[in-house]
């Protein structure tokens, strides 16, 4: 890895278009402005570890358990939870989609 | 560019009832190996749905479609996303879904990653699990149904 020292006010120049200042140094915090096109993505690191860690915890619960029965449970609890979000609006629920075929 | 959660209509959810699959170029986030999904909707679970992995080892993801569950839910996607997507210029809304981690089948233990989730072209069935410009307005694990409330 590329390792660079510096200052405050100094900048890293990567590619064309892409501009690293350092803007601040408080303790162990430094603040880094960055100067990117639009397209570039930008994320704090540990958003990528912790989408990681959400996916593998949502494939880890027991297959089996993924069953009609209960996701008929949550199916209510959704539905709970849409009424109850839709009073604080003020708003009508939107029609939960296997009732309004009916 | 800006998403809203909106519900699409029970006839588009998936374009056509026999063929569920897409495709997710990337994966999933930190799990680059999955691509090729088949998703299973039963009117009974919905909007709870799961999400099939038919390639290389069988995982199975439950998620759901945030429609109404959460307030002011808005999708800030990166121009590289969407374009990765197709979306500008898409006739039709994309599919939204939020992993849903299960810890178990009592609602409050029910939590949804909003920071990324996955959406699906339902033209093209091309799908990627974005993470929202606007992220650090949502949480990764959002519980469904707050006790305290």
């Amino acid at each position: 890895m590329l390792t660079l020292s510096r200052k405050i006010g100094e900048t890293i120049q990567i590619g064309d278009n892409i501009v690293l200042i350092v803007k601040r140094v408080d303790g162990d915090v430094v603040r880094i402005g960055i100067d990117a096109p639009k397209t570039v993505p930008i994320y704090r690191g540990e958003i990528y570890e912790e989408i990681k860690a959400q996916n593998l915890q949502a494939i880890s619960n027991p297959q089996t358990s993924l069953t009609k029965q209960n996701l008929g449970k949550l199916r209510l609890a959704a539905t709970a939870a849409r009424s109850a979000i839709a009073q604080k609006d003020g708003t009508t629920p939107p029609p939960s989609p296997a009732t309004e075929e009916k | 560019m800006l998403l809203e959660a909106e519900i699409a209509g029970r006839e588009e959810f998936i374009p056509d009832q026999t063929n569920n699959k897409f495709f997710m170029p990337s994966g999933l986030v930190g799990l680059p190996d999955f691509k090729k999904f088949e998703l299973i909707v039963d009117p009974e679970s919905l909007p709870f749905v799961i999400l099939r992995c038919i390639e290389g080892d069988e995982i199975q993801i439950p998620a759901i479609e945030p429609v109404g569950l959460v307030q002011d839910y808005i999708l800030d996607i990166s121009d590289e996303d969407s374009e990765a997507l197709g979306l500008k210029g898409s006739s039709s809304a994309p599919l939204i879904l939020n992993v849903a981690t299960i810890k178990s089948f009592e609602p409050q233990k029910v939590t949804l990653n909003l920071a990324a989730p996955i959406i699906i072209n339902r033209q093209t069935r091309v799908g990627k699990q974005v993470i929202l410009v606007n992220y650090l307005k949502y949480s990764t694990s959002h519980v469904l149904i707050d006790e305290t409330e």
